[in-house]
């Protein structure tokens, strides 16, 4: 099968400019994030290539690093621990489900899908982390409450119910017992839809600042993104509502460069941002997977 | 797994009981927005100390990262009933209004004089009226600061001498400065002449020196026919601002896309406009340039007044969760009666973090670790140390603007919105879909206004200015 050249040229002509609709905006951040705000109005607008460098905006926030340090910590502590345990958590619970034999099948499946529904809302919630268990500001509940993910368990059980049934009979004719035959036998056939779903939890762990917003208010406790999330939730409440704040407090320096929150962005997302595509080939592969062999 | 339950069983137990002792504890918790500083800790703990010593009670302060961060977490925390003491509250964050709705707060009004003797008696009375909720009742502590409020026009100095402005024809009506726009358009093809942005609405600017006060959202009394509500989307004044809004904008004294402008003050900074908006404070000259760099003029519209958000921009309450609300306001009269205690949370640690140059005066330390801007926050602002640029008179210029300026009509009218709130919720969503085109000046009166209004009869427009009559005629007659 030959394609003709003016498909191929479309083709490409089509994900040369999706690549850019997705590098543009990024490189427009990097650049924003070197430049200075005057310089920015005076030439009438946002360039690609900054005329000029400045630093000023990472050196203001490198000025008190601790803060972000400590960020960084607890973003990564959440991600790794979070990660491992959800999908410990998940792959237990996916298999569980997927064993024909089991006989609460039904009934657990239900009562996981019934949460996907209904909530309890968010006061009783609230009160349950905050005051019952009294996980404010500690690793709990930034942790604990996105552990499971009920869509992630589905998703991984339909993939372990693909695998033929013959495979675990026969582990269990050599001896082994349950945990076993899920570690030694499932998870190895199933790699690539663990790790996907490993990419996607630890995606939910560094991006969440939720669970930080409800129940962390110690500033050493905060993660990375609901630092993000304060400066710029910040910024908003001060210009939209200057109008009713005391006259002492209309200060028009108290906002923060444009500079300077591009360059708290980049600081915030950039680990992932490399991240990504070294498990960018689990990825496809955990998508794709189970197609093919169906 | 037997095991297990009795683990957690133990474990709820254990935590609801650790709480139970804390609440018998004398301590007080004060919560409020905050923006982290590295010598927070030190701070609290100095501050703690001398609170410690001079009322008996362990004073515990719960800053809070951000003010949206704020809003957020005391919405929730007051709805779940999270024991608290006392709670900054505010008309632009964590909303008084709404709180007090939810009976989130302990009225006060008997604990005042006995718990809150210095600052309740500081505070004019006009202040804590201007307060009272629609029950007629205390529920917040206002912040003292300056008071009277008064609108200012800015122009930039160089192109007003260049171009001839008169100040004075501006001060009488802001109309007068067409011609000036006019020059400006003309003569400096980098400047915008007038700085719009889309939070800074000209519905505001132009509708504001207005012959009526009003009551609630739409509804407005004449002043000078102060017992009828009327609907201020009919009445010729707005509409008149509005059709100069539009008329400036289509001359191209707005930029096109200003509703794209968020931030206003980086392009001021920049020069890219020659006039705007801003309110009035004792050197407001000084202060502009001070912020911006450049050199202005002012021209003061309509006449100071006292009304309400004069005293709700910033305020403290006692939360229902209180174990003790005396004990609450006894720390907050300490706070806003004892000028050690307040400056050190205002200011810090005296020789690291500021020097002291004057009886009264300080000079703050560079890069100390501790600068939160807190004065406004605190409550009574006339006991902060001075910095320069602040007149050594300030607090006697604050209280002399505040007694000659005039208090607003019906300043001390509390509406309760009780039963529109459905009429209020459609009206938000009526009023956001114009709202971006009115606040540049895109919206045009004589071809805009007649949709608007008709959607507004839709909603029943009509029955919440019925609502504000009847309230307001209860009002008039509990007066007499």
């Amino acid at each position: 099968m030959h394609s003709s050249r003016l498909t191929r040229l479309s083709i490409h002509a089509f994900f040369v400019l999706l690549s850019l609709a997705m590098l543009l905006p990024l490189i427009s951040v990097i650049t924003t994030s070197l430049s200075s705000d005057v310089e920015i109005i005076r030439q009438g607008g946002y360039t690609l290539w900054p005329t000029s460098f400045h630093f000023d905006a990472y050196a203001l926030i490198w000025k008190n690093p601790f803060q972000i340090l400590g960020a960084y910590q607890v973003t990564i502590l959440v991600t790794v621990i979070g990660t491992a345990v959800s999908v410990l958590i998940t792959a237990g619970v996916a298999y569980t489900l997927a064993r024909r034999d089991y006989r609460f099948r039904k009934g657990l499946s239900f009562f996981l899908f019934f949460t996907m529904l209904f909530s309890g809302g968010l006061v009783p919630f609230y009160i349950l982390v905050a005051q019952v268990l009294n996980w404010r500001d500690t690793y709990f509940a930034l942790i604990v409450p996105a552990v499971v993910n009920v869509w992630n368990i589905f998703l991984l059980r339909t993939n372990f119910q693909r695998i033929p049934i013959e495979l675990i009979e026969s582990a269990k004719m050599d001896g082994a017992r349950e945990f076993t035959i899920l570690f030694r036998v499932i998870v190895p056939v199933a790699t690539p839809a663990i790790a996907t779903i490993a990419v996607l939890t630890a995606f939910a762990y560094w991006n969440d600042w939720w669970l930080g917003l409800l129940f962390i208010n110690k500033p050493d406790m905060a993660p990375l993104q609901l630092l993000l999330r304060n400066m710029l939730s910040n910024i908003e409440i001060i210009l939209s509502r200057m109008r009713d704040m005391p006259l002492s407090l209309r200060v028009t320096n108290q906002v923060p460069t444009e500079a300077v929150r591009m360059a708290m962005c980049l600081i915030a997302a950039g680990p992932m941002l490399f991240a990504f595509p070294f498990f960018q080939k689990y990825f496809v592969k955990g998508l794709t997977v189970g197609a093919v062999k169906g | 797994m037997r095991k297990l339950t009795m683990c957690l069983a133990a474990l709820v137990l254990g935590t609801t009981m650790s709480w139970d002792l804390a609440a018998q504890s004398s301590k007080v918790t004060m919560h409020f927005p905050f923006n982290s500083q590295r010598d927070t800790t030190a701070v609290f703990a100095a501050a703690a100390k001398y609170a410690k010593e001079k009322t008996g009670f362990d004073v515990e302060f719960v800053p809070y990262d951000g003010f949206d961060n704020y809003n957020q977490k005391l919405i929730l925390q007051s709805a779940a009933g999270d024991p608290m003491d006392l709670v900054w509250t505010s008309s632009w964050c964590f909303n008084f209004k709404d709180q007090i709705a939810k009976s989130a707060f302990v009225p006060l009004d008997d604990l005042l004089a006995k718990a809150l003797p210095n600052y309740y008696k500081y505070v004019p009375k006009l202040a804590w009226d201007q307060l009272r909720a629609s029950d007629g009742k205390i529920y917040t502590v206002p912040f003292m600061e300056y008071p009277a409020r008064q609108e200012a026009i800015w122009f930039k100095k160089d192109l007003a001498e260049k171009y001839k402005l008169d100040v004075k024809a501006v001060e009488k009506d802001y109309r007068a400065m067409e011609s000036f726009l006019a020059a400006v358009k003309k003569g400096e093809p980098d400047i915008t002449p007038l700085a719009v942005g889309s939070n800074d609405s000209v519905l505001w600017h132009f509708g504001s020196f207005n012959p009526v006060v009003t009551l609630y959202n739409n509804s407005v009394v004449y002043k000078n026919n102060p017992t009828k509500v009327v609907n201020s989307w009919e009445q010729p004044y707005l509409a008149d601002g509005l059709r100069v809004a539009n008329k400036w904008y289509k001359a191209g004294y707005i930029r096109k896309d200003a509703f794209s402008v968020k931030d206003l003050n980086p392009e001021i900074k920049a020069q890219k406009y020659a006039v705007g908006w801003l309110a009035v404070v004792p050197n407001a000259e000084a202060k502009f340039k001070a912020e911006n760099g450049f050199d202005v003029v002012i021209a003061k519209l309509g006449t100071p007044e006292i009304g309400g958000d004069s005293f709700a921009g910033s305020q403290f309450a006692v939360s229902r969760t209180s174990k003790n609300p005396a004990n609450a306001l006894k720390v907050l009269d300490l706070l806003n009666s004892d000028p050690v205690f307040y400056n050190l949370l205002a200011n810090g640690i005296e020789g690291t973090h500021y020097k002291k140059v004057g009886a009264n005066r300080i000079e703050k330390i560079a890069d100390s670790g501790y600068d939160p801007n807190l004065n406004w926050m605190l409550g009574n602002t006339h006991l902060a140390y001075l910095l320069p640029g602040v007149a050594d008179n300030f607090v006697a210029q604050a209280r002399d603007a505040m007694n000659k300026a005039q208090v607003r009509l019906y300043a001390d009218f509390s509406f309760n919105q009780e039963s529109i709130k459905n009429i209020e919720a459609a009206w938000q969503t009526v009023f956001n879909e114009v709202n971006q085109s009115i606040s540049i000046g895109l919206f045009d009166p004589d071809k805009d206004l007649k949709p608007l209004l008709e959607k507004q009869k839709k909603i029943g427009i009509d029955k919440e200015i019925a609502e504000v009559q009847k309230q307001l005629d209860a009002y008039l007659a509990k007066k007499k």
